[in-house]
């Protein structure tokens, strides 16, 4: 789907360039010629018409343009719907199953057979919970960071996360926010899941010098000093195998366009540091784990 | 821009009046150059200088040896052919947004140039026939439009103006 947006967009931006260039490259061949197939004192009415057309050319690609980020926005906020819905229905799930057991307890309490009911109990006081949700106040990192939680527990890697401010004094769309911590938490739990002994992927988001700091860590295999250049090179990947190597192309992109800088340090974990620019005269106050911040290891 | 130099060249015959090689430097060097600079800007794609350099310097030769070619507007398609090429080879780009980055930068400078000649030609009373026969008048009549290109190459670095981002889709050819 895509990649047919891409096909469209290119041959109508291709078809409009190339309408406009032989328009411009035919009125500019009757100027300098002393063949014209106009009278010459037609000529500044078709340059006109060129240079018209030139700012129809630039109007019509940049539109071009504010469709594609449409495009995109819808396709994020479309995965990021599909993540809340998984997770609603993951919570479904659990209210039924709690439902069940209080319609066993009513019947125990109502059969008066207490030694049952708190036996009961007890079982059921002793089953982990199904599902856990990291409490985090902004929707979109709710969403994002709950679903690369669930996927780091089925995957048996250890994951925590750290939210220490709630991201408003940045000027960051939501999609793109969603794209930067996605790629990087999908790409730790990759390399984390190669270690054997206890993969680990810990997540960091806090407000720092009127920054937000996104800082990412996983305890998978290193990476080299050579690597590190490469990494953020389109269709580079450690890991090898085709379609891969964009996440981090894709980061870099985004981060770059808010203006902000991503390191990566990789010495006994390989941990990567994105610091976005904050809204120096919007600042919200600091709000530091207030209950909606969450700190969470598990696993 | 390829065409002033070789219509005008065409016009005083092409045999008669070859491209002088100080014609290429002062008009095809930095004609290719800002087409090539333009077009990747507005596009969003990131080419070093010195590969704009290599290659505004590769096309200004080749433009040398085509300038028997006196089709006016064939030469300038087979010459933005070559750039796409070439930048295709040297940068690594995909053929379309090599392509595209060459006939978008050409766009801009063949719109600007048309709209500088019809005002000096108008102002001086210029005609082919005096461009032909003295090269430093072709050459200084190309000022403004290197001028009012370089302005706008300026403008939109300085603004980081983007037409539409290209550089979202990913190189193959790496």
């Amino acid at each position: 789907m895509k990649i047919m947006q891409n096909k469209r967009a290119i041959l109508i931006i291709s078809a409009v360039l190339l309408q406009t260039m032989l328009v411009a490259l035919f009125v500019n061949v009757q100027i300098l010629s002393d063949y014209s197939m106009w009278p010459k004192y037609t000529l500044p009415i078709w340059t006109i018409v060129a240079g018209f057309l030139g700012i129809l050319c630039v109007i019509s690609i940049r539109q071009m343009e504010e469709m594609n980020k449409e495009y995109i926005k819808d396709q994020l906020l479309k995965s990021h719907y599909q993540e809340i819905e998984t997770l609603l229905t993951a919570s479904r799930i659990e209210r039924h199953e709690y439902r069940k057991h209080l319609q066993a307890l009513q019947a125990c309490l109502h059969l008066e057979l207490l030694d049952d009911a708190r036996q009961y109990l007890d079982r059921i006081s002793e089953q982990p919970a199904q599902e856990e949700y990291l409490a985090i106040e902004n929707p979109v990192l709710f969403g994002l960071i709950n679903s690369k939680y669930a996927l780091a527990r089925a995957r048996g890697i250890q994951f925590s996360a750290n939210v220490n401010c709630n991201l408003t004094s940045v000027k960051i769309e939501p999609w793109d926010l969603n794209s930067i911590l996605g790629n990087l938490l999908d790409n730790a739990m990759e390399a984390a899941a190669l270690d054997p002994q206890g993969p680990r992927v810990s997540c960091e988001i806090s407000d720092s010098e009127g920054e937000i700091v996104i800082v990412v860590q996983n305890n998978g295999p290193l990476i080299s000093e050579p690597d590190k250049e490469r990494v953020w090179e389109v269709g580079f990947s450690t890991k090898g195998g085709e379609s891969r190597g964009y996440g981090l192309y894709i980061v870099k992109n985004l981060v770059d366009g808010y203006r902000g800088v991503i390191n990566i340090v990789s010495d006994s974990e390989t941990k990567i540091t994105v610091r976005l620019p904050g809204d120096e005269n919007d600042r919200p106050s600091f709000k530091k784990n207030s209950g909606l911040a969450s700190q969470t290891a598990l696993n | 821009m390829y065409i002033n130099i070789q219509v005008k060249n065409r016009m005083g015959g092409a045999n008669m009046y070859p491209i002088p090689w100080y014609a290429i430097i002062l008009i095809g060097l930095p004609s290719n150059f800002l087409t090539i600079s333009i077009g990747a800007r507005l596009f969003n794609i990131n080419i070093s200088i010195q590969k704009r350099v290599i290659i505004s310097i590769i096309i200004g030769i080749l433009l040398y040896f085509t300038r028997h070619l006196t089709i006016p507007g064939l030469n300038s398609i087979a010459l933005i052919i070559s750039t796409a090429l070439l930048l295709r080879i040297i940068s690594r780009l995909t053929l379309w947004k090599a392509f595209l980055t060459i006939v978008l930068g050409f766009v801009v400078l063949a719109i600007i140039e048309t709209l500088c000649n019809s005002i000096i030609f108008s102002l001086f009373h210029l005609n082919f026939g005096i461009l032909a026969a003295r090269p430093w008048i072709n050459i200084l009549s190309f000022l403004p439009t290197i001028a009012v290109a370089s302005l706008l190459y300026w403008l939109i670095s300085r603004k980081n103006v983007i037409l539409y981002n290209l550089s979202q889709y990913e190189d193959h050819a790496k």
